[in-house]
């Protein structure tokens, strides 16, 4: 049996979904936890304190000043300041930019990916919970829907609604809905069977009560770990929609818009421009996905010990 | 199986109508066109003219069923911007995308397939580790920023390959094709590269996955103990079985690959169709942003079908219970 390597834990049989967040076990422990940890903790410590880190505001238009553009790393200005990572074509500070965009990558996908989440639950509960023409109804969209790209999806989303940030949140979640709602119905649908929900309904509790009360919390484990994999996802997305250019404002850059800014000069050999939030933009997907398969395993754990 | 084929079928025919509607209602609702292309200074009833002329002026319903019509004899409009047929634009823009799907899904497969199976195989090794490791890491990585690291390398530092652009002078079977020279091929090495490295991490971790949980079943362990080679064991009883989930997957992604050469495109200056849907984006060209979305989907629709067809035949199990 060993041949076969190692002898298999039991895992939730989750939702296979096409981005492959359903992985498990076999995936190799590159990374310590702990690394993981102090990088999540710096990149999300550098996102919050980005005001009070920051060397320099990008978004003070008024103190970029143009001559100040495209110096190399570890160079100084003729202020006699340092820029760590260089500066872009604005003459924006790398560093300054990075730790910015870093918050809003982190914020737009953040409300999307919780939009999403909101309005799956809401779906998926309310799908298990009626039943009938409603589930039917609302799986199918489900189903018709995931079996589109979520790129596809978010790319006519914009092209109906336009550019912003806002419209990116709407893009990701109307994108990403439909794998919460799935994993919630499938979930719900088993809890609903459990004895728990039987004896709330025999004390004739109201029906919010009911499934707020303990049938949404009962369900909340596989959609934790499906969120995490999706806000990876979404901050992907984000980065690829203002990579080109249909995503946030260039006065307020995420790292997507920060890449395409430097992408052009990357021809020219100054790639730093480019390179550095590509490697934040690439250590926090990693994170992320890393964090939301740990999740998993322990989410798995539990529910093989039931 | 005939009667399962008939439904999704009719199934496709159905998702294809709603996708027009939602396509054409989303589209349809942003801004007005018209402000676009008639200059500023025009009058009122120029602008109307304009908007007749463009049959802008009709109930959206109407101008709908108007689409519909014309969408099922070829005619999805004209370009607002170049004023050629919105079909044409894009069909001519297709070969060279779907090129760039074909090659970066030859390339996933043609690696992913191999590697995930040897590191089930061999589950736990250093390669099989290093293996799973990497496709994390490609797993993670955006598309658009793998293609500059890609250009930093071999465009700038090491001046191998060609930065962009496209060079389909050499003909396969009298068809201008990037394969049919080797001029071609450099200038396709490094868009399909970075295309396909999201899909070769993906099938990397489907195989693998897949062919771990088969080596666990019964018959395979089965067949060890009757002294079967490991090979005839491997096409048999595994190749056999992870077959239908992988074609599954290689089939909806090759249709990603498709939508997401919109990124591509743009970081090696392709001349595909995805390209033409973000200057049509920025443009406001509807006719354009329609006959994209919906020859996608069309597509999509199509290789989902083909794909469930496909694996009716090939997996008797999914015959028997048509609903799960």
């Amino acid at each position: 049996m060993s041949r076969y390597g190692r002898s298999g834990t039991l895992v939730a049989s989750g939702t296979p979904g096409r981005s492959g967040t359903g992985h498990r076990a076999g995936s190799p422990g590159y990374a310590s936890g702990l690394t993981i940890a102090i990088v999540a903790g710096v990149l999300l410590g550098a996102a919050i304190a980005a005001p009070w880190l920051a060397p320099q505001d990008p978004y003070d238009l008024a103190s970029l000043r143009l001559d100040h553009a495209r110096l190399a790393p570890l160079t100084r200005d003729e202020d006699g300041t340092l820029h760590l990572l260089g500066s872009d074509d604005q003459g924006r500070d790398m560093l300054s930019a990075i730790l910015y965009g870093l918050r809003v990558s982190l914020g737009v996908a953040g409300a999307g990916t919780a939009l999403a989440l909101a309005v799956g639950l809401a779906a998926g509960l309310g799908a298990a919970w009626r039943g009938g023409r409603l589930e039917a109804l609302i799986m199918r969209v489900v189903d018709l829907q995931l079996s589109f790209p979520t790129i596809l999806v978010a790319l006519m989303l914009i092209a109906a609604l336009g550019q912003g940030p806002d419209k990116v949140i709407i893009a990701i979640a109307v994108s990403q809905w439909a794998y919460h709602a799935r994993t919630v119905r499938s979930t719900a649908a088993t809890e609903l069977r459990r004895d728990y929900i039987a004896a709330a309904r025999g004390l004739a509790l109201p029906a919010w009560r009911i499934l707020i009360g303990h049938l949404l919390p009962n369900c909340l484990a596989p959609v934790v770990v499906l969120a995490t994999a999706q806000m990876a996802a979404a901050i992907s997305l984000e980065a690829t929609l203002s990579f080109l250019g249909l995503g946030v404002p260039v006065t307020r850059p995420s790292l997507g818009l920060l890449i395409a800014n430097g992408a052009q000069y990357v021809f020219a050999g100054q790639y730093w421009m480019s390179l550095w939030p590509g490697l934040v933009l690439l250590a926090t997907i990693v994170v992320i996905q890393h964090t939301g398969e740990q999740f998993g395993r322990a989410v798995a754990g539990g529910v093989s010990r039931r | 199986m005939g009667y399962s084929a008939l439904v999704r079928i009719v199934q496709s025919l159905v998702t294809l109508l709603a996708m027009s509607i939602l396509v054409f209602v989303a589209v349809y609702l942003i801004g007005n066109p018209i402000e676009l292309l008639v200059p500023p200074q025009a009058s009122e009833s120029e602008m109307a003219r304009a908007a007749q002329a463009l049959g802008l002026d009709q109930p959206l319903p109407l101008q709908y069923l108007h689409f519909l019509g014309q969408a099922l004899q070829g005619d999805m409009g004209r370009s607002f911007t170049s004023n050629a047929p919105a079909l044409t634009v894009i069909l001519e823009r297709m070969p060279a995308t779907l090129e760039l799907a074909i090659a970066a899904a030859l390339i996933a497969t043609g690696l992913g397939i191999p590697l995930g199976l040897l590191s089930a195989l061999h589950e736990g090794s250093r390669t099989s580790r290093l293996t799973l490791g990497l496709a994390t890491l490609g797993f993670a990585m955006p598309t658009f920023w793998i293609a500059l690291l890609l250009v930093m390398v071999f465009s700038v530092q090491l001046e191998w390959l060609p930065s962009g652009g496209r060079d389909a002078s050499g003909t396969v079977f009298g068809l201008g094709t990037s394969f049919g020279s080797w001029r071609g091929l450099a200038h396709l090495a490094m868009p399909a590269c970075s295309l396909a490295l999201f899909k070769l991490a993906l099938i990397i971790r489907v195989t693998h996955a897949a062919t771990r949980d088969t080596l666990r079943l019964d018959h395979v362990r089965q067949a060890h103990a009757r002294g079967l080679s490991g090979v005839r064991i491997l096409t048999a009883h595994v190749l056999k079985n992870i077959s239908a989930p992988l074609l599954n997957v290689i089939g909806l992604e090759f249709g990603a690959l498709v939508a997401f050469s919109v990124v591509t495109e743009t970081v090696f200056a392709w001349p595909g169709m995805g390209r033409l849907l973000i200057d049509a984006i920025n443009t406001l060209d509807r006719p354009v942003i329609v006959a994209y979305l919906l020859l996608t989907v069309a597509l999509f629709t199509l290789i989902n079908l083909t794909v469930d067809v496909v694996c009716l035949a090939i997996d008797p199990r999914l015959r028997q219970a048509p609903n799960r």
